[in-house]
């Protein structure tokens, strides 16, 4: 292996190490599928090592290769994201549950906004290359999703 | 929101570095991915097949060494547009098309701004106004010999900073006395990008800058493509400050069909560095948008950028409706409209093997309208199965309802069913941009229009009201608000949460955020000001209709 791919390979790993938890996580807020989160992750890391030396800013490919992939996955398996998160094999903590159950009422695009940008603090330029759209229309689903998890957030607060 | 959603940090992630570094990318690619395998594994196989080559050669060519290593081939050199050409100017205008104006009114009445017509007028204020260097230095200016537009170089130090800008002059229209005149590029010593004025650079490239920051300085760059004047809409933006000395700029641009833009296979614009000496918060349009607050090194580069993405594929025809949203169909398809719908078929599917699309308009209320536009493009997911059999999806484009029904026979091919799929993604809306009209609606634009208060804002071409963004809804207060005397200030409470005139010739003028008037207020602004209907629009923008008021009572909007 050359010098250069050795690097990049560090590189990857060291992205893996600041980014990977935060990645799985906003995956997880996104898909209320852990597996999914775990699969999406995985592949878009597996990915970038096996053309590292195309990519550009890996940080923003992994981001944007795995919600691509966890969008597919979830098409493939003609899935929508459950209500209620339940029947997963890990154990979510009744708080993050019910964030989570909350986020899944959420349309894919509002849910997939408010996670990269709120939760991940990705930028709107790389949401928008995301979700496929403008950086306005991404302002316009995070205002409405914004709008629509408020008060489910609250009546969770309050109980 | 945000702190709501870090209670995702509680979760553990899972480590499966290891299981990651072993694995084997294994689903099918994603649709960049497709593409880099398909470009890898040809260039491979090009790769393999040259090398073969080369050792037939070499073994049966008597006449090669084998040990002779080839010498690569030199890199073609960019595409460059010749000076005066689009992608080659910066100031005072990007467009060429704004030169030939400039010169007609030089050469006609004479309207065009002196500045223009002299090249250390147009230094001057360049320097001032770009480069916010003021008193602007000594220049020197020299004619570059045989040069096809007039070039001259202008060379302008700054003794505080120690810099010298570089500057190229052009003549685009015509040389000679009286000929208008543009600057082509500018440069600092120290601030250096690797393209050239006019360069032809591909959507999504990279161009590769160095920066050495003088000490105590911030860094940018950025890009602009378009302008957001002109006669089409295409204007994009983007940049991020610099750390480090290396610097990659891409310009970046949604393809007209994701933005609702026109801009075509390809647009001028520039890109740009430039440092200061307060933070920037983000790269952007820079010293040519700006502030002529001072810059230290600076240097802009004029380019056109290729958007191959817009060009529409072999086999397409674009179908555009009365109304001006559009979809990209395949050629051979059949196509009929009647009215405001239209029904899209695939040539050789009868009976069983039809896949059709029909689109319709809604007439629905406004009050039925939803207060955001749809999200594009549309995909499967956005049909619904109906009990005829058909699949439908309703959705909203500039505040207009639509309902699109999709009908696939049972021995549909899969091709057929695939190409309609991409139809339907392909539906697009066209940005309404701000002052213009389409049917009932009129576009505020975008920008300016903050959250939690009332702005004014021009309801029509003469009707001044106020756009309101309660945190619930947006709705409009109008229609035409009469000025109360030169020097009103229009503004808006926020503790009150009340429109407020301040008049200078009398009492303040003030309406609660439901629109009905104080009890205190001046005759003449006695009456109740209506509420209208406002939506967001796919893009972003602000669409009120005066079409008529709606009987709505905006208070709600504001109960959080």
């Amino acid at each position: 292996m050359s010098e250069t791919t050795t690097e990049r390979r560090h590189e990857l790993e060291e992205l893996f190490r600041t980014d990977g938890a935060r990645l799985w996580r906003a995956l997880l807020a996104f898909a209320a599928d852990p597996d999914v989160a775990s699969e999406a992750r995985a592949e878009a890391f597996a990915q970038a090592l096996a053309h590292q030396e195309q990519l550009r800013s890996a940080a923003a490919w992994v981001w944007t290769t795995s919600f691509r992939v966890a969008r597919g996955i979830l098409k493939e398996r003609n899935q929508p994201v459950k209500p209620s998160g339940a029947e997963t094999q890990y154990e979510l903590p009744d708080p993050i549950r019910d964030l989570v159950a909350a986020l899944a009422t959420l349309p894919p695009k509002q849910r997939l906004a408010i996670v990269l940008h709120d939760y991940a603090d990705r930028p709107t330029g790389e949401v928008a290359a995301i979700l496929g759209s403008t950086r306005a229309t991404v302002h316009v689903h995070l205002s409405a999703a914004r709008r629509r998890l408020r008060p489910l957030l609250e009546e969770r607060t309050d109980a | 929101m945000r702190e709501d959603l870090s209670a995702l940090d509680d979760l553990a992630a899972p480590d499966d570095w290891r299981a990651i570094e072993r694995r084997m990318p294994a689903r099918p690619p994603t649709e960049s991915g497709r593409t880099r395998r398909r470009v890898i594994a040809a260039f491979t196989a090009i790769v393999v097949a040259v090398a073969a080559g080369a050792l037939l050669v070499t073994r049966f060519d008597r006449s090669t060494p084998l040990d002779q290593t080839p010498t690569p081939a030199p890199s073609p050199a960019p595409p460059v547009q010749p000076a005066g050409a689009e992608g080659t100017l910066l100031f005072p205008e990007i467009d060429p098309n704004s030169y030939l104006e400039m010169q007609a009114r030089a050469d006609g009445e004479g309207h065009a701004p002196q500045y223009v017509l002299e090249p250390d007028a147009l230094v001057d204020r360049f320097i001032e106004t770009v480069m916010g260097w003021y008193p602007v230095p000594d220049m020197t200016l020299e004619t570059v010999p045989g040069g096809e537009r007039g070039e001259t170089i202008a060379s302008v130090t700054n003794p505080k900073l120690g810099v010298t800008a570089t500057i190229t002059l052009i003549q685009p229209v015509r040389t000679g006395e009286g000929g208008v005149w543009g600057v082509g590029s500018v440069a600092t010593e120290g601030a250096t990008i690797d393209a050239q004025p006019g360069q032809v650079v591909l959507e999504g490239s990279s161009m590769e800058g160095q920066i050495h920051m003088p000490e105590g300085e911030h860094a940018a760059w950025g890009y602009v493509l378009g302008d957001t004047n002109g006669e089409h809409p295409c204007f994009a933006a983007g940049g991020n400050t610099i750390d480090g000395t290396d610097v990659s700029l891409v310009p970046r641009v949604p393809s007209d069909a994701s933005s609702g833009m026109e801009c075509g296979t390809e647009e001028g614009g520039y890109l740009w560095f430039g440092t200061r000496s307060f933070r920037f918060e983000s790269g952007g349009c820079g010293p040519l948008c700006g502030d002529s607050s001072p810059w230290g090194l600076v240097t802009i580069v004029p380019i056109l950028v290729s958007l191959p993405e817009n060009q529409l594929a072999a086999g397409l025809s674009t179908y555009t409706s009365p109304i001006g949203w559009k979809f990209d169909y395949p050629d051979r398809w059949s196509i009929s409209t009647t009215g405001d719908s239209v029904v899209l078929s695939n040539p050789d599917g009868s009976g069983a093997e039809t896949v059709r699309l029909s689109i319709s308009q809604l007439d629905v209320g406004l009050l039925d309208l939803a207060d955001h536009d749809s999200s594009f493009p549309l995909d499967d997911a956005d049909f619904i199965a109906h009990p005829e059999g058909d699949r439908v999806a309703e959705y909203q484009g500039n505040g207009v309802r639509y309902r699109a029904t999709l009908s696939v026979g049972a021995d549909a091919s899969q091709a057929d069913i695939d190409r309609m799929n991409r139809v339907v993604s392909s539906i697009r809306f066209p940005s309404i941009g701000e002052g213009e009209d389409r049917g009932i609606w009129h576009s505020l634009g975008v920008r300016g229009y903050e959250a939690g208060i009332g702005t004014p804002a021009f309801l029509s071409d003469v009707d001044l009201g106020y756009l309101v963004r309660a945190p619930a809804g947006v709705y409009a207060l109008g229609p035409n608000i009469e000025s109360c005397g030169e020097g009103e200030n229009t503004t808006w409470d926020a503790s009150a949460r009340q429109i407020l005139f301040e008049c200078p010739n009398g009492p303040d003028v003030r309406y609660e955020l439901d629109g009905s008037p104080l009890p205190g207020n001046p005759p003449g602004y006695t009456d109740a000001l209506y509420v209208y209907r406002v939506i967001v629009a796919w893009d972003g923008t602000f669409l009120v209709t005066l079409s008529q008021p709606i009987a709505v009572d905006p208070g709600p909007l504001w109960w959080r």
